[in-house]
């Protein structure tokens, strides 16, 4: 079975703590860079340097704010990133597709 | 934007990658919602409500009901101003658009019957009567949705 335009990768959002932290934030309207980093379970300077590329390209929106007297930073996806990210997810969707239609066997994710 | 044409990647990683972005997604979506939320809430609005009708003018000391009122309603805010961050996440709000209108609609209706006590008692009657079925009624919308959302989580 062919594709007409087979669905392509992101190589901005394909490593694994990139997506864990693009799918963290898909999956609310914002969160806090500490409740961020301890899902993907990185270093600070990680998750700053990540969402530094991810702000880069227009993924990823950074709001600085205080709770009380305290700096926080708030993270949340863009429409773009929400759009780059549901394409890159298509695009994974459509690998295990074929795969399963080639006759493979793929540990179920479901 | 940066993007390759598929291949560099297996079909056993693209099904780990997708894995990954759903556990993220639930995680998120998953907020850790405090327990102690829809009873701190359904107790505080029922309080407020109380003493709304109980700082009537036909009421003696009424004075006295007037701050607690304003106390149970700072109380109040503070509370979902808390409980929607929480965990340092805002949450989407969960369910459908239909399902989220049918609780509202319970929660105005509730609100509703309890002004029904009026009838008999007056209008602080239905203050305090409209306070506790609302306050009910939070209680078992809070409680339902906090099991809806472990029941995600386990997923």
């Amino acid at each position: 079975m062919t594709r007409a335009k087979p669905p392509v990768l992101n190589d901005v959002i394909q490593h694994p703590t990139r997506l864990s932290l693009m799918g963290f934030l898909m999956g609310c309207a914002e969160a806090e860079f500490a409740a961020v980093r301890d899902y993907c379970e990185v270093s600070d300077a990680s998750v700053s340097r990540i969402v530094s590329a991810l702000e880069t390209a227009g993924y990823v929106h950074v709001r600085k704010g205080y709770v009380g007297k305290r700096p926080r930073t708030w993270l949340s996806l863009t429409s773009a990133g929400r759009t780059a990210l549901a394409q890159h997810v298509a695009a994974l969707q459509a690998i295990v597709d074929d795969a399963r239609a080639a006759g493979a066997t793929i540990p179920t994710d479901e | 934007m940066s993007s390759s044409e598929r291949g560099p990647i297996s079909a056993t990683d693209a099904a780990a990658a997708l894995q990954t972005i759903q556990q993220a997604r639930n995680a998120a979506q998953a907020g850790p919602a405090p327990a102690w939320m829809a009873p701190a809430c359904a107790v505080l609005f029922a309080g407020m409500q109380a003493s709304i009708g109980l700082s009537g003018p036909s009421a003696g000391r009424s004075w006295v009901f007037i701050p607690v009122a304003s106390a149970c309603a700072a109380a109040l805010l503070a509370v979902m101003a808390r409980g929607a961050r929480s965990g340092g996440v805002v949450a989407w709000p969960s369910g459908s658009v239909a399902a989220r209108v049918r609780v509202q609609g319970l929660l105005v209706a509730a609100y509703a019957l309890g002004w029904l006590i009026a009838i008999p008692f007056g209008a602080q009657g239905g203050w305090i009567g409209s306070g506790v079925t609302l306050g009910l009624a939070q209680w078992i919308a809070g409680w339902s949705s906090a099991r809806a959302q472990a029941k995600r989580a386990e997923r």
